[in-house]
């Protein structure tokens, strides 16, 4: 079996759009908005479509786009066409406030922006300041900025891949610390092959025919995977929705979408509990819950069991290592933890001097990203149409990751406290926080 | 010895710091350059710089990208150097002696799209011009050369007047290209802080440089060593340089030192051994206007130190530094020289030496060489696999082995990997020995260093003939030609032993080990 190795010209985009493609699954759902289904075809054209505006207006390799828009097909489209042409996409929070967006602006140095219409006046007051002003296609509304459908429209539906590097930048996400200013954390082109496919292989069993439904936005890195990475990497499709994730609404897009993954953040479970006592509800299509952000608490866990059926497996992530890297296993719970290593990775719980500290001990932890999961599909395979290409794992091989719970809650420096984590409870979930919110959720800063 | 307290503001740029402070604080009319019969002002270079920097933006340049500098030391080395940096941009100086493939690999990795050449140096960079995929501009120093951008021309059209970019400390200022033992070249990305550390860590407290000495140094700019030693040094200070182009070679050192004068001269141990071999030298020349003689690259044996010493009246000072440390981190001291050692920790770095376990060693035994300080390299270019094994969060993996001593002085002990030093600049043994095998006679070739009579290191290969072909002096020095062709002309081995077999491990490994001696 070949095992993955990735090559050194390498561009994340090939294994989320032209995998597909070549593996003759192109007519296959991408994603499901209120305004109809978006083909991996259509999605494949729309992104080189954004790619040679974005290049042709000027964008050269390396310079960043920040996309400031709603969870939409433009979002995706413009992650993935600056990344596709070598640009570094730069996904801002939708939730920042003018002296945010003047820092990071000033920080990330923006050869272009993507944004919608509603976000402009809170940019405006410090567009005078730049050095250089990005070139800007806005989505809705342009004014005088450049529209983005009609830019995007003259252009080819071909794009080759670029001879992008392995360890090239592949994208931005800027997460704010405990002091001090937002860090932007750069991520390199082959990073997704290393943390997408553990916990999708290891915990959910991701398949072509899934469908994921996320309350923590595209912008968060939790989102980003959830809404973005895990779909396009397998094939499967997302649910897609611009609004606020407000609990009546994620009930009624469940029961009209039917996802099979539900991925959301204490405090949105909390109130989605409390939402179902009034809201007619179908949670049948879920198959599998995530939760990440913050820990889940105990109570939470069983309610959720009792009303919906189903558990809800608490994990932890970063946005510094890209997805998640514990995470409780279906079938075997440990409420209150945060569950198990995920293969793929180390960890170890080290004292203030960096000494490993005694089992059961408080330690800070530590990761470490070993090796990429799983192999790059074969071609004979994609043909016999039993998956469409991609990245699948190596199911074969015995993970030494180490089983044991880790005693993780509580004791170490949770991120989540000063960002840096996933960030689904901020934003977007921590506006779902309910009258019976669970008491222990914390509630964080804007911006991711 | 305290180490200096060094802040660097949060914008800051280095061009501006290294250049326009001088003209700002009165030093605009203070020689900064002599080459040959130029003189060069702090001022005309500040023009200059503004000129070049200028020139670039128009031809499109931007922010963080970068800019390919091969050419001889020269002013328009310098300006290019700072005027690139000025705007942002990323210069990325490379040894002139290599060949137009690693010309085109240069290129390619760092997708510099201008290249500024010297003359002399562009027919082996258009031996691969078919290659150089992201390259749209040439500009030549020197005479003008078919349809490539004439420097004069081109930076006389651009304004001599520029303000420098929005440049956070953290940004990228520039690049130097380290090879390894095996694969490609590393692009070491160094920031806009990392000069001031090396100057005022180093250069200050342990060559007490100021504004009236004059450097000279017969490592090229291209080379980090070259680089402080030649420009941010005496730029830190207000000093002199003194550019010579042309090849290192002893005479022409001495006649440089003799005409110019320097009161700074540094070299690598390989020239110091055969400057030493010039007879007479002491009276031919007039060295007495150097105050201080450095030495790096490789270890200086200390037999070397002392018939300098004897002769030409002055110490060398020893050091070992790195392209991505930047400079030296180890050195000996005025006053405080331990011959054939490199010497104590530069106040303001730290070092560690560790086991392969990465547990520090006792004192007096052998370790792996860390350094910590604030001049080392962020990353390899998208070399994350290396960057990772190498820059270890504040530490930085030199791949040198030491011991230290008692009372703190570090003893060169060779490599972790089969690098060798030669003359001061790295070599693969990897290279060398897959060159060898492209000639038609060559069956298998092993490359390990020798020592020649200064006991300084020098390639030997070990060479298997395919049958048919029998040893001969001819054959040998065919070998040598056929390599220095190929590769850069360093490289090539000093001895060719020929064998009928090289030592292997079970798994056919060469065992390079068994054949050093």
């Amino acid at each position: 079996m070949m095992t993955f190795d990735i090559p050194e010209r390498f561009n994340i985009t090939t294994i989320l759009l032209d995998a597909h493609l070549d593996g003759g699954w192109g007519g296959r759902p991408a994603y499901h908005t209120a305004s109809g289904t978006i083909t991996y075809r259509e999605l494949a054209a729309l992104t080189a479509r954004v790619g040679h505006a974005l290049r042709e207006l000027g964008v050269e390799v390396e310079q960043r786009v920040i996309i400031l828009l709603p969870d939409c097909a433009e979002f995706v489209a413009s992650f993935l066409g600056a990344a596709r042409i070598g640009a570094v996409p730069v996904p801002v929070s939708t939730l920042a406030t003018t002296a945010d967006y003047a820092y990071i602006f000033k920080d990330a140095r923006p050869k272009a922006l993507v944004v919608a219409a509603e976000f402009l006046p809170r940019l405006r007051p410090f567009w005078k300041d730049l050095a250089r002003p990005p070139i800007t296609l806005v989505v809705g509304d342009a004014g005088e900025f450049r529209a983005f459908g009609a830019e995007v429209a003259k252009r080819s539906e071909k794009l080759p891949a670029p001879e992008t590097h392995r360890d090239d930048a592949c994208y931005w996400l800027y997460t704010s610390g405990t002091t001090g200013k937002p860090k932007g954390v750069v991520h390199l082109h082959h990073d997704m092959a290393y943390c997408i496919p553990p916990i999708c292989d290891e915990v959910i069993g991701v398949t072509p025919g899934d469908r994921t439904l996320s309350v923590a936005r595209l912008f968060f890195s939790y989102g980003l995977s959830n809404s973005l990475f895990m779909p396009l990497t397998y094939g499967g499709s997302a649910v897609l929705f611009p609004e606020r994730p407000e609990p009546a609404r994620v009930l009624r897009l469940t029961a009209q979408f039917r996802p099979t993954i539900f991925f959301s953040v204490p405090t949105s479970f909390a109130a989605l509990l409390a939402a179902l006592e009034s809201v007619p509800a179908d949670l049948s299509s879920v198959r599998c819950c995530l939760s990440a952000g913050e820990p889940l608490p105990p109570p939470l866990f069983h309610r959720w069991r009792e009303r919906a059926g189903l558990e809800v497996l608490d994990f932890i992530g970063s946005t510094e290592v890209g997805y998640a890297y514990i995470s409780n296993r279906p079938g075997r719970v440990r409420p209150g933890s945060a569950g198990t290593l995920l293969p793929g990775f180390e960890a170890r719980l080290v004292g203030e001097s960096g000494e490993a500290v005694a089992p059961g001990e408080v330690g800070e932890l530590d990761i470490k990203g070993r090796k990429p999961r799983g192999r790059l599909l074969e071609p004979a395979r994609a043909e016999q149409g039993r998956l469409p290409g991609g990245l699948v794992s190596d199911r074969g091989q015995v993970h030494p990751g180490r089983r044991r719970v880790l005693l993780v809650r509580g004791t170490q420096r949770r991120p989540a406290q000063g960002g840096g984590h996933l960030g689904g409870a901020r934003g977007g979930g921590g506006r779902l926080v309910g009258p019976s919110g669970c008491g222990g959720g914390r509630r964080g800063g804007r911006a991711g | 010895m305290e180490a200096p307290r060094i802040s660097v503001p949060d914008q800051y740029n280095a061009a501006s710091e290294f250049v326009d402070r001088h003209v700002a604080e009165g030093r605009g009319d203070k020689l900064a350059l002599i080459c040959g019969d130029r003189r060069v002002t702090y001022r005309q270079v500040q023009e200059m710089t503004n000129r070049v920097g200028n020139a670039l933006l128009q031809l499109g340049v931007e922010m963080e990208q970068r800019v390919l500098l091969l050419c001889l030391d020269c002013p328009e080395w310098v300006a290019t150097f700072w005027g690139a940096m000025k705007i942002g941009a990323v210069p990325v100086p490379v040894n002139t002696m290599m060949r137009g493939a690693d010309y085109a690999y240069f290129l390619n990795d760092s997708r510099a799209a201008v290249l500024v050449v010297s003359d002399a140096l562009w027919p082996e960079v258009a031996k691969a011009r078919g290659e150089m995929r992201s390259l749209r501009h040439v500009v030549v120093v020197g005479q003008p050369t078919g349809d490539l951008i004439p420097f004069g021309e081109w930076t006389a059209k651009a304004s001599p007047h520029l303000e420098p970019a929005q440049t956070s400390k953290d940004d990228v200022a520039f690049w130097l290209y380290s090879s390894g033992s095996t694969g490609f070249p590393k692009g070491a990305v160094h920031l806009h802080h990392d000069i001031v550390y090396t100057t005022d860590l180093y250069a200050r407290p342990t060559l007490g440089i100021t504004e009236r000495d004059i450097t000279f140094s017969a490592a090229k700019l291209f080379f980090a060593y070259g680089l402080g030693n030649n420009l941010t040094f005496p730029f830190r200070a207000g000093a002199t340089a003194v550019l010579y182009p042309g090849r290192p070679l002893p005479d022409a050192m001495f006649e440089t030192i003799h005409t110019y004068p320097p009161t700074i001269f540094y070299g690598v141990p390989t020239l110091y051994a055969a400057m030493l071999q010039v007879p007479d030298a002491e009276r031919k020349w007039d060295l007495s206007c150097l105050r201080l003689c450095v030495s790096a690259g490789e270890a200086l044996p200390a037999e070397i130190l002392k018939r300098w010493k004897e002769r030409f009246g002055t110490d060398i000072l020893d050091g070992i530094g790195s392209t991505e440390v930047l400079h030296i981190f180890i050195s000996n001291r005025r006053g405080d020289i331990r011959p054939g050692s490199s010497g104590k920790i530069v106040p303001g770095y730290e070092a560690r030496l560790v086991d392969e376990a990465g547990k520090p060693v006792p004192t007096g035994e052998v370790g792996n060489l860390l350094i910590k300080g604030d001049s080392t390299a962020a990353c390899y270019w998208n070399k994350h696999e290396r960057t990772k094994l190498t820059m270890l969060g504040e530490w930085i993996v030199t791949g040198d082995k030491y011991t230290q001593d008692a009372e703190g002085y570090f003893h060169y002990c060779g490599r972790s990997d089969d690098m060798l030093k030669v003359g001061g600049i790295w070599v693969s043994p990897f290279e060398v020995e897959s060159t060898l095998i492209g000639h038609p006679a060559v069956l298998e070739a092993a490359v390990v260093g020798a020592e020649d009579t200064d006991e300084l290191v020098k390639p030997k290969a070990y060479v298997v003939l395919k049958a048919g072909h029998t040893p001969s002096p001819e054959l040998e020095a065919d070998l040598k030609h056929f390599v220095k062709d190929k590769i850069a002309p360093y490289k090539y081995p000093r001895w060719i032993e020929f064998v009928p077999e090289l030592p292997k491990t079970a798994t056919g490994k060469i065992q390079r080990f068994k054949l050093r001696t």
